[in-house]
């Protein structure tokens, strides 16, 4: 059955020339300029690659050491920072970079868009996270790598405990790379929701986007948590501000909260996007629709909602409570049901159909059995009393790899085998293929599986060495032989790349070998799909057999450009309803030259530089002003045809606008930021009410400091939206009227924040003395952080203005800045009730 | 607008309300338990029969709460007439809710297994 | 020696047994799984159709993790609360961890100070007895695993573990969570006895240190207190008063020497006081390879004389 043509085909070819001309890749070495999501998507998975690459060979060199009891092969020191970097770069520079990065590669094409929603943010995440990555790997060389452990627990890792610069590697440099991440979160989730094919509603989306989804909202709920306790652990580390410290009133497990608040939701970043995968590769491979779609949305979502109320069982063995941590072991057990429900889909699926095992299908039968065995393995250590024992033994180890290995990299690899043919003009070797995925399961259980043995024989994590008559050796050894079998399979898998892998971006890849049924195999450039297809079905390729043909001659919408440049279409969210056209920007420096002066500027922050690293502050935003003054830029002309008399705007402003969704994402991320605050807050309280001041009789300052404070945070909020109701207006002075709101709003904010820091100060409250002080102040600093970034915003705004680049119709700036102004205020507001009358309810 | 922001994030809630009470009470009962039983050896902030109180009526709520939910939508469902979209979320919020209850459930055994402030 | 898996007393006993039904539970489990997966592929069209149901999917996605992990899940609260809330103990011990040692005080009854010992902890058979776990400088986890789960250390609070030996031995435990440094190195030893043969050893601990017997010990005492020694170790009796260290004043009587790494005799001794850094790099205490040969020999003799 077709889906009729929009207008008339063959369309003109000067059309197609000028959408490969808009779209042009920048030539030759400037080609690091581009933000285009197909650049920036190969760009990140080889990163990504990199460093797996790395990380895998700190992990042969730990290895080696264990082949024998007492071998000397690496230092206790060498070898304590080889564990400590493998996890943190397994962790944060591979896994979930890997994970995003196929999405930025694999979602526009997937949902028939032309990029993603803001190009130059992605381009940036990446450079910020690959010129970030690369400085902090290079702390091995020079011996200042972190020997914290991946997780870097205090009091281990306070000043007292490690001296010297190699934690604060860690903590600088991993809590800039977040950022990075938190940028991908935002464009996927408003990619995802606002630009896709035309009627592709939430029912037909396909699950890797719904996976994509469910990842995008873990990231931002999660991430600010660890976000904030690497700046308390930086703050005790440099300036001596007590949060991990008991002495003064701080707690250890404050920083363990913090961290598996984050760190559990974590490792479902990591596997959901790879379960995405699984569900879009099995139905082809097996060619048939997935088995039980509802169901298997269903169990995302409740694995997402599970993965945030379980992290406590990361602490089991801490002192908490009993009854306490049972809560976190019931809850533990809930997240086996939507997993089985996946795995039952996914067998479901296979029984449905008739699998055809090419090496993509090998890979995921590999993923079947080892991420089943993992799950059950987690279910075993969801149990307090069994993970009693085994906490912190090689027992883990093993159940963290199995879930790890087998339910992302086994994924992952199948669907470098899977998709290649999009991004290579030849399909990868399906023999080399084969001997790739059979060394990497061998290898993979041989090393791994007898490591279950070895905990419960009494192995514990992270020693770097062991006694010869304890009877680990042999075990040990079975494993590094396996690691070196998985250290084959992967270098086979390189050459396998170097061999077949010839990147294209515009001649058009291999086609579509597997006959797959979703949108991305319809012949793909760097504008995407040539038209865009509407879509009624959520295997659009076999439900209409001619889809492909009709999409490349032109036949649907947006089949050349109606702006002149650059353009995708943007959608509404349930039922993807097209809605305006989006106009984006082509190459450019300042992303890249952002990122890198933000890169170098937490590098020169770790050496304790300060000077420097101002003046590359003031670098990066100088660049983020570059970058952003060509934004914004209001309608093209008058509303488009877009296809078939379908006319809509070419711009959009307010809750339509994709800047809007991209803001209210940020302001849940500097939400849970704040909320992660107030729990640190209230946790220390619970823990040392000893140092508030109801006992230390530390005096509150006077109420003409809040109140004030407060009285100023509410007139700038309403100086903000006079100005907002003057730029809606088209009054002559109306101009006048919206200079003056911003500016007002401005210092008011200012005074604001200054009254609340002032008011402190006066009480004679030092950050130093104990961990109340120290709260107190980070809060403020906290809300003194967004005051500089508002302050930017609002100058950043006003100069718009000043140049005639705001108006009723061109207003994205003034509504971001609007939004997030509202939100600092609410905060400050929020902060003032917390710091001014917690102290006196709570006592 | 049906397809506003408005409506979008009013669709989301709706469908998550189940896994959202679950996370309301798993939120109460701990944090209830943390400032009521000690660290072995220290003074508490609030009693143990507190605990147990908060405990027992926020399950209550919250399964009440969700019950509630399910028949609600159930019913929407049966009534039809309802485009694929909207069933859609129907579906999904009834299986989500049943999924809380389990949670819900299993959260609330500890309380019942042990007594209130083992330590 | 160091096994989940070889259970000596009640608060090992029954994590044990929860172990082995999880391991052949889990195994059926398993297999049943990777059963289904190869009717879905190769099977006939009737299994393929029962396995591709919806209804299938959820009772056995959802179902059966449902019933099964409701039973298990009660019964591990069990287990657990079983393993919080035993009889009263028969002892008290508090253990604090340091890097990269373990300081060992006896309590008496009604929670004085009784003696000071470190690295290995003796206790009686058939009693239980409480651990009273702090640290003394970052987080630290005491684990023996014949005996009972593990419980951290941390700074700021005290955790009390139950452990309990039901038949006479020596049990190896080490340091769970990593501490920095020589982490891998941080051992000890929980060696059960009798009753009678524990307050047999219980009373030698109370007492002083035994005087040196022989010249050599003699010699060897004189090098001790001569050469710092006396700065960061206690020894009872004599004017060496140091607690930076692990308290010898019985460190003879003990198996094990360098926190549970080394068996401990004349020669040992020697060589760990002579290259203590090189044995354990990183440890608080220096190596004292300038100390003359017979020195070194001396003072070890005189050590191990102190039983």
């Amino acid at each position: 059955m077709t889906l009729p043509a929009l207008h008339e085909v063959p369309r003109p070819e000067t059309e197609h020339d000028k959408l490969r001309e808009i779209w042009r890749p920048p030539s030759g070495l400037r080609f690091i300029t581009a933000v285009n999501n197909t650049y920036i998507g190969i760009f990140y998975v080889g990163a990504a690659l990199l460093f797996f690459l790395l990380a895998g060979l700190l992990a042969l060199g730990m290895r080696t050491q264990l082949l024998f009891a007492e071998n000397e092969f690496l230092s206790q020191e060498a070898y304590n920072q080889f564990f400590t970097m493998h996890g943190t770069i397994m962790m944060f520079l591979f896994a979930v970079p890997a994970v995003e990065a196929m999405g930025v590669f694999l979602l526009p094409p997937m949902l028939a868009a032309r990029d993603l929603p803001f190009p130059r943010l992605s381009a940036y995440a990446f450079w910020a996270y690959f010129v970030g990555g690369l400085i902090f790997f290079g702390s091995l060389f020079f011996g200042l790598a972190p020997r914290g452990g991946w997780f870097m627990y205090p009091p281990l890792t306070s000043t007292q405990y490690s001296p010297g610069i190699s934690a604060d590697f860690w903590l600088l440099g991993i809590g800039f790379i977040e950022i990075s991440a938190i940028a991908g979160a935002v464009e996927i989730l408003v990619g995802v929701l606002r630009t896709r094919a035309p009627g592709m509603s939430l029912d037909k989306l396909p699950i890797y986007a719904w996976a994509m989804l469910v990842f995008a909202t873990l990231i931002v709920l999660a991430f600010p948590a660890i976000i904030l306790g690497t700046a308390l652990l930086e703050l005790e580390r440099a300036f001596g501000w007590p949060f991990f410290d008991a002495a003064r009133g701080g707690d250890p497990l404050l920083w363990q909260h913090l961290f598996w608040f984050f760190g559990h939701p974590e490792v479902y970043i990591i596997f959901l996007p790879a379960a995405g995968f699984v569900s879009m590769i099995l139905p082809t491979m097996a060619g048939v629709p997935l088995a039980g779609y509802r169901l298997v949305v269903i169990a995302l979502l409740a694995t997402g909602f599970t993965a945030m109320g379980v992290w406590v069982h990361h602490m089991f063995a801490t002192g908490i409570p009993s009854l306490s941590v049972s809560f976190f072991s019931a809850a533990s057990m809930a997240v086996a049901v939507p997993s089985g429900i996946q795995v039952f889909a996914w067998i479901a699926t296979l029984a449905s159909g008739r699998l055809r095992f090419h090496t993509p299908a090998l890979f995921l039968l590999g993923f079947l059995f080892i991420f089943t065995l993992g799950g059950l393995t987690g279910v075993m250590v969801g149990l307090v009393p069994f993970d009693w024992q085994v906490h912190d033994t090689y027992f883990i180890v093993a159940h963290f790899h199995y879930v790890l290995i087998g339910g992302m990299v086994f994924p992952l690899f199948a669907a470098f085998y899977y998709w290649a043919p999009i991004a290579s003009i030849r399909p990868l070797s399906e023999r080399l293929g084969r001997w790739v995925f059979g060394l990497l399961f061998v290898g993979f259980n041989v090393a791994f599986f007898p490591m279950h043995i070895t905990g419960l024989l009494g192995m514990p994590r992270r020693v770097w060495t062991y006694p010869a008559d304890v009877g680990w050796e042999g075990l040990n050894q079975l494993s590094t032989a396996g690691a070196y079998l998985i250290a084959a399979a992967v270098l086979l898998f390189l050459i396998d790349v170097l061999r077949n892998f010839r990147l294209t971006t515009d001649k058009g890849g291999a086609g579509n070998v597997w006959n797959a049924g979703t949108l991305e195999w319809i012949e793909n450039s760097t504008y995407g799909v040539r038209s865009i297809p509407p879509v009624d079905a959520r295997e659009p390729l076999w439900a209409h057999r001619d889809l492909r043909e009709l999409t490349e001659a032109g036949a649907y919408f947006l089949p050349g450009s109606v702006t002149g440049g650059r353009e995708t279409l943007v959608t509404s969210p349930l039922e993807g309803r097209p809605q305006f056209v989006l106009q984006l920007p082509g190459p450019g420096w300042s992303p890249l030259l952002a990122a890198v002066a933000t890169a170098l500027g937490f590098f020169m922050l770790t050496l304790k530089l300060v000077v420097p690293a101002l003046v590359l502050a003031g670098v990066t935003v100088a660049f983020l002003c570059i970058w952003l003054w060509g934004s914004d830029p209001g309608p093209a002309g008058p509303p488009a045809d877009v296809g078939g008399g379908h006319v809509v705007p070419t711009s959009a402003s307010g809750p339509l606008s994709h800047s809007w969704w991209g803001t209210v994402v940020l302001i849940v991320v500097l939400a849970m930021l704040f909320g992660a605050l107030v729990f640190s807050y209230l946790y220390l309280w619970t823990v040392s009410r000893q140092v508030w001041p109801a006992s230390t009789g530390q005096p509150l300052p006077a109420p003409f400091w809040p109140l004030a404070a407060a009285a100023a945070f509410a007139a700038s909020s309403l100086a903000m939206a006079w100005a907002n109701r003057a730029l809606g207006r088209s009054r002559p002075d109306r101009r006048a009227s919206e200079r003056v709101g911003l500016g007002l709003a401005l210092g008011l904010l200012v005074a604001a924040f200054l009254l609340e820091l002032v008011g402190q100060r006066a009480s004679g409250l030092s950050p130093t003395t104990s961990s109340y002080g120290a709260l107190v102040y980070v809060g403020i600093a906290l809300e003194g952080a967004l005051v500089l970034a508002l302050v930017v915003m609002g100058l950043y705004t006003l100069a718009r203005s000043l140049t005639g680049r705001l108006g009723p119709e061109r207003r994205a700036t003034f509504d971001n800045t609007r939004l997030l102004w509202h939100y600092g205020v609410a905060q400050g507001l929020a902060l003032l009730v917390l710091l001014h009358l917690a102290p006196l309810v709570l006592g | 607008m049906r397809d506003s922001a408005r409506a979008f994030l009013w669709e989301m809630l709706e469908m998550t309300s189940g896994p959202i009470v679950w996370f309301g009470h798993l939120v109460l009962v701990y944090g209830a338990t943390s400032l009521g039983c000690s660290r072995q050896g220290e003074a508490t902030l609030i009693g143990s029969e507190v605990v147990t109180g908060v405990t027992v009526v926020s399950t209550l709520l919250a399964l009440g709460g969700s019950a509630w939910l399910i028949a609600h939508h159930a019913r929407d469902l049966a009534e039809q007439g309802d485009s694929e979209a909207r069933s859609f979320v129907d579906r999904v919020t009834i299986a989500l809710g049943a999924f809380a209850v389990i949670g819900i459930v299993w959260t609330a055994l500890p309380a019942l297994i042990g007594p209130a402030c083992p330590t | 020696m160091q096994s989940v898996l070889a259970p000596v007393g009640p608060y090992a006993d029954s994590t044990a047994i929860l172990s082995g039904v999880l391991f052949v539970g889990g195994t059926l489990v398993f297999l049943g799984v990777m059963v289904a997966i190869v009717l879905a592929v190769r099977s006939s069209s009737r299994a393929r159709r029962f396995l591709s149901r919806d209804t299938t999917i959820l009772a056995f996605g959802a179902g059966l993790p449902i019933v099964t992990l409701s039973a298990l899940l009660i019964w591990g609260l069990r287990i657990e609360v079983g393993l919080e809330a035993g009889p009263p103990s028969a002892l008290q011990i508090e253990v604090r961890g340091h890097q990269w040692w373990w300081h060992v005080r006896y309590l008496e009854e009604g929670g004085r100070w009784d003696f000071v010992t470190a690295n290995e902890i003796r206790i009686p058979t058939g009693v239980p007895v409480e651990l009273r776990l702090s640290s003394a400088d970052v987080i630290h986890s005491f684990w023996v695993p014949s005996l009972a789960g593990k419980l951290d250390m941390v700074p700021g609070r005290t955790n009390r573990l139950t452990v309990q030996a039901d038949e006479p031995g020596v049990f190896r435990g080490q340091c769970a969570e990593y501490c920095g440094g020589p982490h891998a190195l941080m051992a000890f030893h929980v060696v059960a006895e009798t009753p009678a043969d524990f307050e047999t050893w219980r009373e030698r601990q109370r007492r002083p240190a035994p005087e040196p017997v022989g010249e050599e010990a003699r010699r060897g005492r004189e090098v001790f207190l001569a050469s710092g020694c006396e700065v960061c170790h206690r020894v009872a009796g004599t004017p060496a008063r140091g607690t930076v260290g692990p308290d010898l004043t019985h460190v003879g009587g003990r198996l094990h020497l360098m926190s549970g790494m080394l068996r401990s005799h004349r020669g040992t001794f020697g060589g760990w006081i002579a290259s203590a850094q090189h044995l354990k790099p990183g440890n608080q205490m220096p190596s004292y390879d300038t100390l003359p040969g017979a020195d070194l020999r001396a003072l070890a003799t005189w050590l191990e004389s102190l039983e």
